[in-house]
């Protein structure tokens, strides 16, 4: 285990997210965490996962249990309290995504079925243990989609979009992803397998106040961008309605509505 | 038309020429027209375009190419940076031919939004020699 000493660093309240960042979330869908979890421990890790002989499904995290260390991180939980309240809780679903040299790419894809909200009330958090680049097969997504109740049935003719992000990241980096953003993973053209582990983190309790570092100044003008920040090419009417979208998401995180 | 496929016509044509100034052509020479335009197959190439607006100018979201070759991969590319069309007006004047156009009257809601873009089907009908 890595032993955590009690400094302020190692307090997520030392590690909320900025205003900045959390308007960010709210029109991007996403945000990423980078980690100082050792470059030893990643590769434990990523070996440990080499080793077993099946994919344990929910089971990952008996099978690897230095996986506590990574949602443990400071910063992990940091940004987990911003996003989801003090009291939010590891799902139980979790799986460990593996995706082998020589793959194709997924296709486009929303987890499970589409929320009728637009708050935050599950996270995707998602661990790679390897440095990702490009050609390993780096998990992909669109900015700006997690507003769009789309099955993914109708995503099936999308390839390329002109906006999309590869999330190409060092080892140990955590990428917080809003539960229905679209995303996919490419494939590998690497010479070896990458992994990605896909945590859920649920919101407990409704927000009656901001739960990250929050100055009432500086949101007033990071507010601004939730009704003129485009993140992607989309039609004016969409738009219009998504600035809609952003404000009620934003507005229940500051614990203004039910 | 694939270039290989006219370059044999041209060479026929030119034979066939000599031919004429020598004599004629015969029922053969015609045999052979034939079976070099058999040679080929037409096929139809598909491209995908999701656009921001049911307008063929409007503005590019995304776009999926289609090989009517075996074994072809369609799938996302986390490096691409090649967009030849800003629009679908663009691929029209590259030689794509329109074969489905969004319904104007899509689902309408005030409020949420759903699938990005509209999409427009294009085909491009060219000869492959295999």
């Amino acid at each position: 285990m890595t032993e955590v000493k009690n400094e302020p660093e190692n307090n997520p309240s030392s590690h909320l997210l900025t205003d900045q960042e959390v308007v960010t979330f709210i029109t991007h869908g996403y945000h990423i965490v980078e980690t100082d979890i050792p470059e030893a421990l990643n590769q434990a890790i990523y070996d440990e996962i080499s080793q077993l002989k099946s994919n344990p499904g929910d089971g990952i995290l008996d099978a690897v249990p230095k996986l506590y260390q990574i949602y443990d991180h400071p910063s992990v939980k940091g940004a987990l309290i911003s996003l989801l309240g003090e009291s939010y809780q590891m799902s139980g679903h979790r799986h460990c995504h593996i995706n082998p040299v020589g793959s194709r790419s997924q296709s486009w894809h929303q987890d499970g079925v589409n929320q009728r909200h637009h708050q935050i009330r599950t996270v995707l958090a998602m661990y790679y243990p390897q440095d990702v680049s490009s050609d390993l097969g780096p998990t992909m997504v669109v900015p700006g989609t997690h507003f769009r109740n789309a099955p993914t049935d109708q995503m099936a003719t999308y390839t390329n979009f002109r906006d999309q992000v590869a999330l190409t990241v060092k080892a140990g980096t955590v990428a917080i992803n809003h539960y229905d953003i679209w995303h996919a993973a490419s494939r590998n053209k690497g010479d070896r397998t990458r992994y990605m582990l896909k945590f859920l983190f649920n919101r407990t309790s409704e927000p009656t106040k901001p739960s990250w570092n929050h100055d009432p100044k500086t949101a007033e003008i990071e507010a601004g961008r939730l009704g003129s920040e485009r993140v992607g090419i989309c039609s004016q009417s969409d738009h219009y309605k998504e600035r809609g979208l952003r404000r009620q998401m934003w507005q229940h995180l500051l614990g203004r509505s039910s | 038309m694939s270039q290989p496929t006219k370059n044999q016509i041209y060479q026929w044509i030119t034979e066939v020429r000599q031919k004429i100034e020598n004599g004629g052509i015969s029922e053969a020479d015609l045999d052979q027209l034939t079976t070099i335009i058999k040679q080929q197959q037409v096929r139809q190439r598909l491209l995908y375009i999701h656009v921001a607006t049911p307008n063929i100018r409007s503005q590019v979201v995304a776009t999926g190419y289609h090989e009517p070759v075996k074994g072809s991969v369609t799938e996302i590319d986390p490096d691409i940076d090649d967009w030849p069309y800003r629009s679908v007006h663009d691929a029209i004047l590259d030689g794509w031919q329109v074969i489905q156009f969004p319904d104007q009257r899509t689902n309408f809601d005030d409020c949420e939004i759903d699938v990005l873009g509209y999409e427009f089907i294009l085909q491009k009908l060219e000869a492959y020699d295999d």
